[in-house]
C-alpha cells in the first residue's frame, strides 16, 4: 500500500508479520495437536509483542502507508484466527459477524469521511478492542493447549466470557466510529 | 468515477437504498435459521436468500429508474453486499459445509476492497462497482443459494451424493472472489499511478 518506489517503513513490516503468520495459525490451529498449538500460542504472543511496538513505533514516527497498514493487518489477522476458532468449535458464528462487521463496515466509514476531506483515525474503543482480542485469543488458545480444569477448556464458560468481552468491545468501536463520522458528515 | 458532491445522510432513506438495507437487516436471521440444524428453518433461510439475491439486481436498477442513484447508494450497496455474503458464508463454515479457507478468501477480498475504497479516495475518487466485482456477487450469490437448496432438499443432512460437486461450485465461487480482489487492488495502483 505504500506509495510507488517507496521502502517499507517498520510498522508496515510488522503489519507484513502479521500477515503471514495469521497463515500460519490458520493451520497450526485447525489441527488442534498439541504441539501445534504451543506454536501457535508462542506466535501468537510474539505478535501481540510486536503489536505493542508496532504502535510505539507508529506513534514516533510519522504515519506511513498512509496509515492504513496497521488497521488492515489488524483487521485481518483478528479475523482469520476468529475463523480458525470458529472451524474448531471455539467460536460461534455470530461473533465472528460482529468481528467481521466492525472491520468491514469501519474502513467505509473512513472513505466517506475522507469525501469531506476529513479522517477517521483509531479511537480509544479501537485500542481497547485490540486488547480484548488479544487476551480472549491467547485465553482460548492457552486453554485448549492445557487442562486447566473442568470449565476451562476452549469451550468453556470463561473462554466464552473472553470472547463476549472481546466482541463487545468491538461493538463499541463499531458503534464509536459510527457516532464520529456521523458527526463529520453532519458538520 | 470521479467524485461530484460530497455524500449526504438523508440519501440513506431513498427507496433503493431501503432496498439495499433488506440484506443487512436479514442477514442474521438467515444465519440462525441457516446453524439452527432444522430442516424447515433451511427453507424458510431459502427463501429469505433468494429474496436477498433478488434485492441485489433490483436495488441499481431502482436507483437508475427512479434517478436515486447516490454517492451513499455507491457505497452502501458493496457493504450491505459483503456484510450479508460473509455472514451466510459463516454459517456455512460452521455447519462445516464449506472449508475454512474459503471463508478466509471471501472475508481477506472484502475487508482488502473495504481500505482500497479508502486509498482511492485520498486521491478523491470514489471506487465504484467494476465488473469483476459484479461477477463475484453473481458467483458468490449463486453458490450459496445452490449450497442452502442442496442441504434443505437433503433435511439438513450431508447429502449422500454431490458433496464434491458442492465443493466445486463453493471453490469457482472462491477463485472468481480473489479474481476481484486482484483486479480492484490493480485498478487502484493504476489510479494512484495517474494521480
Amino acid at each position: 500500500m505504500g506509495r510507488q518506489g517507496a521502502r517499507p517503513d517498520a510498522p508496515a513490516l510488522l503489519a507484513g508479520a502479521r500477515l503471514l503468520a495469521g497463515l500460519f495459525l490458520v493451520v497450526a490451529l485447525t489441527s488442534r495437536q498439541a504441539s501445534s498449538l504451543a506454536a501457535a500460542l508462542f506466535v501468537m504472543a510474539a505478535l501481540e509483542g510486536l503489536t505493542l511496538l508496532h504502535w510505539s513505533l507508529a506513534r514516533q514516527g510519522p504515519p506511513g502507508n498512509d496509515g492504513l497498514a496497521e488497521p488492515l493487518s489488524g483487521s485481518i489477522y483478528r479475523l482469520t484466527v476468529s475463523a480458525a476458532f470458529l472451524a474448531n468449535g471455539w467460536l460461534p458464528a455470530w461473533m465472528l459477524i460482529v468481528i467481521f462487521a466492525r472491520d468491514l463496515v469501519v474502513p467505509y466509514l473512513r472513505a466517506a469521511v475522507r469525501q469531506r476531506s476529513q479522517d477517521l483515525t483509531a479511537g480509544l474503543g479501537d485500542r481497547l478492542a485490540a486488547v480484548a482480542h488479544a487476551v480472549a485469543q491467547l485465553g482460548v488458545v492457552a486453554m485448549a493447549f492445557e487442562d486447566w480444569g473442568p470449565g476451562l477448556g476452549p469451550q468453556g464458560p470463561l473462554a466464552f466470557t473472553l470472547l463476549v468481552v472481546a466482541v463487545a468491545f468491538s461493538a463499541w468501536s463499531l458503534v464509536e466510529h459510527f457516532a464520529r463520522s456521523a458527526q463529520m458528515l453532519k458538520s | 468515477m470521479q467524485r461530484d458532491g460530497a455524500m449526504r445522510l438523508s440519501e440513506l432513506t431513498t427507496l433503493p437504498n431501503l432496498i439495499t438495507l433488506y440484506r443487512v437487516v436479514v442477514a442474521a436471521p438467515i444465519v440462525l435459521l441457516l446453524v439452527s440444524g432444522s430442516p424447515h428453518a433451511l427453507w424458510v433461510a431459502f427463501v429469505l436468500m433468494v429474496v436477498a439475491e433478488v434485492s441485489d439486481a433490483v436495488d441499481g436498477y431502482a436507483a437508475r429508474r427512479l434517478q436515486q442513484v447516490s454517492d451513499i447508494g455507491k457505497i452502501l450497496d458493496p457493504l450491505a453486499d459483503s456484510f450479508y455474503r460473509v455472514s451466510v458464508f459463516a454459517a456455512f463454515a460452521a455447519n462445516e459445509w464449506m472449508p475454512i479457507w474459503m471463508l478466509l478468501v471471501m472475508v481477506w477480498r472484502d475487508i482488502g476492497v473495504a481500505y482500497l475504497r479508502v486509498i482511492a479516495e485520498q486521491t478523491r475518487e470514489t471506487l465504484g462497482a467494476r465488473q469483476s466485482g459484479k461477477l463475484k456477487a453473481v458467483a458468490q450469490g449463486g453458490a450459496q443459494l445452490l449450497v442452502a437448496l442442496v442441504y434443505a432438499v437433503s433435511g439438513a443432512a450431508t447429502p449422500s451424493s454431490g458433496v464434491s460437486w458442492l465443493w466445486f461450485v463453493l471453490l469457482a465461487a472462491t477463485a472468481i472472489t480473489a479474481i476481484s480482489l486482484i483486479d480492484y487492488a490493480m485498478d487502484v495502483l493504476s489510479r494512484r499511478r495517474r494521480a
